[in-house]
């Protein structure tokens, strides 16, 4: 009959496998253009001055910007794709979000935010999408 | 304070609810509009300060608008309950998402509110941060 085209043979799993290898391998690559962000936003040296207040945080000691990273986890519900700053650096979400209060060593802090992670987010959002959608080809 | 904190302040002050929810400061509700904000500022309050982000998207030869990301957060006594500063943060919310507030020199497209998340704090005080989502044109 013309016009009307059989399949034979549909190959499914094959296909999924290479969509899925494609986010997954999309999704690292937009999480580290995310961390190179944030890294970059936090990575403007202070010299012992603090940033204004709502500007990133200025770079003192560089550990903060030393720790921003990337990670992805591929699971049966998904591809996660995380960035930001490793464990262990507690004023990391106090520069995120702000922190009001005494610490742990008695100081009296009235912390305006300095976002670094969010910005970033925001910034690149749809370069997010499109890189993830570039190497998943669809 | 920029036009869009003017606006997020004169929305959140016009609310007789949320103003019953504050203590005075300054000849009104303790809605706070910079940061740092003044240690004599009477707790529970709000404060938004600075947009987070703003990206302007654009046209051929001109700026079409922009989408700023601003937060705002709610202080309040930690007293071993959370219901006083929640029920702050959902007004806020509710003032906020989905409302068409007035922005001078700039028609409001899209306003959607995230969160509340806590934020950090020392025990006796407790910090919820809410992250206002604007589209103008």
């Amino acid at each position: 009959m013309a016009g009307v085209i059989t399949i034979t043979s549909w190959n499914a799993g094959a296909l999924l496998a290479q969509v899925a290898g494609g986010v997954e391998r999309g999704m690292n690559l937009a999480m580290a253009t995310l961390a190179a962000d944030a890294a970059r936003l936090a990575g403007v040296a202070g010299g012992g001055k603090p940033s204004a207040p709502g500007q990133p945080p200025a770079m003192q000691s560089g550990v903060l910007h030393a720790n921003i990273d990337s990670d992805v986890q591929s699971q049966s519900d998904g591809v996660h794709g995380f960035f930001g700053v490793r464990a262990g650096i507690p004023y990391a979400l106090r520069m995120e979000l702000g922190f009001v209060g005494v610490d742990s060593l008695g100081r009296h802090y009235d912390q305006a935010p300095r976002p670094f992670l969010r910005p970033a987010l925001y910034a690149d959002s749809a370069q997010v999408v499109s890189i993830v959608a570039s190497e998943a080809q669809i | 304070m920029n036009a869009l904190t003017q606006a997020i302040y004169n929305a959140l002050a016009a609310d007789s609810t949320l103003s019953a929810m504050l203590p005075s400061y300054g000849g009104g509700p303790a809605i706070i509009t910079a940061d740092p904000v003044p240690y004599d500022v009477p707790r529970p309050y709000v404060v938004t300060a600075q947009p987070l982000n703003d990206q302007p998207f654009d046209g051929k030869n001109t700026v079409l608008g922009h989408t700023i990301h601003q937060d705002v957060r709610v202080v309040a006594d930690a007293t071993g309950s959370s219901q006083q500063i929640e029920a702050i943060a959902e007004r806020v919310r509710a003032l906020l998402h989905r409302q068409s507030i007035a922005v001078t020199g700039f028609t409001m497209i899209v306003a959607d509110v995230s969160g509340p998340v806590a934020a950090p704090s020392d025990p006796r005080i407790m910090m919820l941060s809410l992250t206002a989502r604007f589209v103008l044109v």
